[in-house]
């Protein structure tokens, strides 16, 4: 061997270590496998338990969430709010996205975090189980899905949500960006997850209101196909009525 | 091609009084007459296969006037769920199909069902 070999090999020798040695790093320690083992599995996909699917693609559904006991002043103001033609089931948000025809999810459940990945994808909630609080309130701001924490009591992962943007919880319902939300979310079976939500919003409620959510393992889907609206909306609303739009010119 | 117009022609239309059904799309159903069911016979000159539906351009003819329906169907999510793929329908394609036209008399309206120039139901392979 050459002296410019020798020297090119000394060199590279720290930088092959150190690449062997960070392989090593990256796989999971015992403890995080522990850790997994430890948590149920929620593999699948699933779905709020009232949808079922026609052969021609539509959907039945019946929202479990009901009406919430709101005080007088938010009672008056959902009386008084447009009826559900005039609205549009898009980017649902939470809690909406839990209760609706559009709930088709997976979860994938770590150790750090479990995810729930609904077919409307802008609704993906990151529950943060690692331990950590919420964030200080000058870095937090309302969103859509708010902030989620969770921790596990046995193969119950309990969740507290806080911080979600006002808005409809539904198709008419909305709540106000106070809303905290404590869900409680186990297998009552092999194929089917509950989720027990008891909301308070000073703002809203007269009281905390309990809901029970229900969702069935579904078989019949291989991967989440993503629902969306801006694609191709042909359905503007003109004079509070939806109609259908000409196709856009190719 | 034939058209059976719900208005044009109410002898050759197919009138179902059904129970309403509570179709979920990404907006009130209410502009479709539920009541009612229309059978549409013509060509696919378009299937655009789009969130937050899937439609069907269908071109009806009818005592030599051709006219362009639009034909609305579910997320391409649901309807993959229930046996379909983009390439279901190609242009061209002949179909009868059954719909639910809009209250307002224009010429569009959500799909229930349809069958193909050989007899079959389309998706051949519906859901299972």
């Amino acid at each position: 061997m050459n002296k410019l070999l020798r020297r090119h090999l000394a060199l590279l020798l720290p930088v092959l270590l150190l690449g062997a040695t960070s392989v090593h790093a990256d796989l999971n320690s015992q403890q995080r496998l522990h850790a997994f083992a430890a948590l149920p599995d929620w593999t699948g996909f699933w779905e709020q338990d009232s949808v079922r699917l026609g052969a021609n693609g539509i959907s039945k559904f019946k929202p479990l969430m009901g009406h919430p006991p709101y005080n007088a002043e938010w009672e008056a103001k959902y009386q008084a709010a447009p009826g559900p033609a005039a609205h549009v089931i898009c980017s649902l948000g939470f809690p909406a996205i839990m209760d609706s025809p559009y709930s088709q999810f997976e979860l994938v459940v770590l150790p750090e975090q479990t995810l729930f990945i609904p077919v409307d994808f802008s609704s993906t909630r990151q529950i943060f189980t690692d331990g950590r609080a919420h964030p200080p309130k000058e870095d937090l701001w309302p969103t859509p899905i708010g902030d989620s924490i969770g921790h596990w009591e046995g193969q119950t992962l309990v969740v507290d949500t806080i911080s979600r943007k006002a808005g409809p919880i539904s198709v008419r319902n909305e709540l106000s960006d106070q809303a905290h939300f404590i869900e409680r979310i186990r297998l009552v079976d092999k194929n089917r997850l509950e989720d027990v939500m008891t909301i308070e919003d000073p703002i809203a409620l007269m009281r905390p209101w309990q809901v029970t959510l229900t969702y069935r393992k579904i078989k019949d889907v291989d991967r989440l196909i993503p629902y969306e609206c801006s694609e191709n909306d042909r359905n503007p609303i003109v004079n509070g009525h939806f109609t259908i739009a000409p196709p856009k010119p190719k | 091609m034939k058209r059976v117009s719900f208005r044009g022609n109410l002898a050759r239309a197919i009138l179902v009084l059904a129970l309403a059904v509570p179709a979920v799309a990404h907006h009130s159903s209410a502009m479709f007459d539920f009541d009612k069911s229309l059978t549409l016979k013509g060509a696919v000159k378009d299937f655009q296969w789009t969130n937050p539906h899937c439609w069907v351009q269908l071109l009806v003819a009818d005592n030599g006037v051709t006219t362009e329906w639009s034909v609305q169907m579910q997320s391409p999510g649901n309807l993959y769920r229930a046996g379909w793929r983009p390439g279901t329908l190609k242009v061209g394609d002949s179909i009868t199909v059954v719909v639910h036209p809009m209250r307002d008399g224009s010429l569009g309206a959500e799909w229930v069902s349809a069958i193909g120039a050989d007899g079959n139901t389309i998706p051949s392979s519906p859901l299972k």
